[in-house]
């Protein structure tokens, strides 16, 4: 890698034609990387696109959308909008509209907007899925479904389903299941020993 | 010594100031170098067919000076409504010309200042460059701050502690350390740098 500990500024749009390591990258606009990112902070205003793997050591803040080719690994992911990865790994993820990976996000945190939609599974300690939002597989020690959300399948030690909540798949859980009226699931719920192995 | 105006004059060496009239021409007696152990003033317009070393070079009024060979100052050159050819290498310790300057082999100063334009075919190696307008320099750049207006364009590589432009870049890489552009940034070799700030868009180029 030829920028190391480089700190870039650019007020509309950057694009680089290969890997870049920086320290931090502040882009008001768009930013494409045609390679991997290795940094420890990036803040995009709009649009980011990695084609490959992304390592962001403190915070990464995309307004718009952020699409990763490879893996993204990162000490805090903050997105308004969408967030494409093949894997995510970070201490907290939180995102405003949808997430959608091949392999699944793991985290300490993890939160989802209200109308917001995740594709691929979840795996976190603690997980707050917004109001009217859909996800699929979450594996979890805390969980609080917002009011009209829906799960595929459940797992978690401790459960919160708010009103109007669906789960259309099995929901297992150790320690805690509570939940508010108009809960709708389409199997009985079952209190377990253990829970399955995450995926990631 | 003194050239009359519109005369063309055959010299080798003035041991004392040369004041040159405007439309002249003047060439090497001899051999192909012009030596002036004193100052050079022009009162406009001159062309110089041979190379020419001097104290110092300054311009009265308004003029286009055009040096077929190199041009050696040894002190400044100051052309303030002015512009300046040279075929071959430019070397001075302070330039300061208002409109235009184009070097034919390669500019090498201290501090250079142009209103206008620079244009050099070769390496520019100066510790300050500032140019109001535009510059491009077809060969490699060295120095220290390198400041212009408009538009720069670098096809060799560069080599500076601070850049500032106020249009546009184009570089093909080298090692910078502070960058600050307006508008468009593109590097398009590789680039080594601290701190990158862009107004407007940025591309790089980097070669792993």
């Amino acid at each position: 890698m030829e920028i190391m500990k480089a700190r870039i500024s650019v007020g509309g749009v950057l694009d680089v034609n290969g890997s870049i390591e920086v320290d931090t990258i502040r882009v008001g606009g768009t930013t494409t990387v045609k390679g991997s990112v290795k940094a420890k902070d990036v803040v995009i205003g709009g649009r980011l696109k990695v084609d490959e793997n992304a390592s962001i050591e403190a915070m990464l803040e995309v307004g718009g959308v952020a699409k990763i080719g490879g893996e993204l690994k990162a000490g805090v992911v903050k997105v308004g909008g969408d967030l494409e990865a093949d894997v995510c790994f970070a201490d907290s993820i939180e995102v405003g509209g949808r997430i959608e990976t091949k392999r699944g996000l793991k985290a300490k945190t993890f939160k989802i907007g209200r109308h917001g939609e995740v594709v691929g599974p979840i795996v976190a300690e603690n997980v707050k899925i917004g109001r009217g939002a859909s996800v699929e597989d979450i594996y979890a020690n805390w969980l609080e479904l917002g009011e009209n959300s829906s799960a595929r399948n459940v797992y978690a030690r401790e459960a919160y389903l708010k009103r109007g909540c669906r789960v259309a798949g099995e929901l297992l859980y150790v320690d805690k299941l509570e939940f508010e009226e108009n809960v709708e699931m389409y199997s009985e719920s079952k209190k377990v020993e253990k829970l399955p192995e995450p995926p990631i | 010594m003194r050239v009359e105006p519109r005369k063309t004059v055959e010299i080798d060496v003035v041991e004392e100031d040369l004041f040159i009239g405007r439309n002249s021409t003047i060439k090497a007696k001899t051999g192909e170098i012009i030596v002036v152990k004193g100052d050079v003033e022009f009162e406009g317009d001159c062309n110089i067919l041979s190379s020419l070393h001097a104290k110092s070079l300054s311009l009265e009024n308004r003029g286009r000076i055009n040096v077929h060979g190199d041009l050696i100052v040894e002190k400044f050159i100051s052309l303030e409504d002015g512009e300046l050819t040279v075929s071959g290498r430019l070397e001075a310790e302070d330039v300061d010309v208002g409109k235009i300057v184009r070097v034919g082999k390669g500019l090498k100063c201290l501090d250079i200042s142009v209103g206008g334009v620079l244009e050099s075919e070769g390496d520019v190696d100066a510790e300050s460059i500032s140019i109001g307008g535009e510059a491009s320099v077809r060969g490699n750049v060295k120095g220290t701050r390198f400041s212009v207006g408009g538009t720069l364009t670098v096809e060799g590589l560069t080599e500076l502690e601070r850049l500032d432009v106020g249009g546009t870049a184009k570089i093909n890489g080298g090692k910078i350390t502070n960058i600050s552009v307006g508008g468009v940034f593109e590097s398009t070799g590789k680039l080594v740098f601290e701190k990158l700030s862009v107004g407007g868009v940025a591309k790089l180029k980097v070669v792993e």
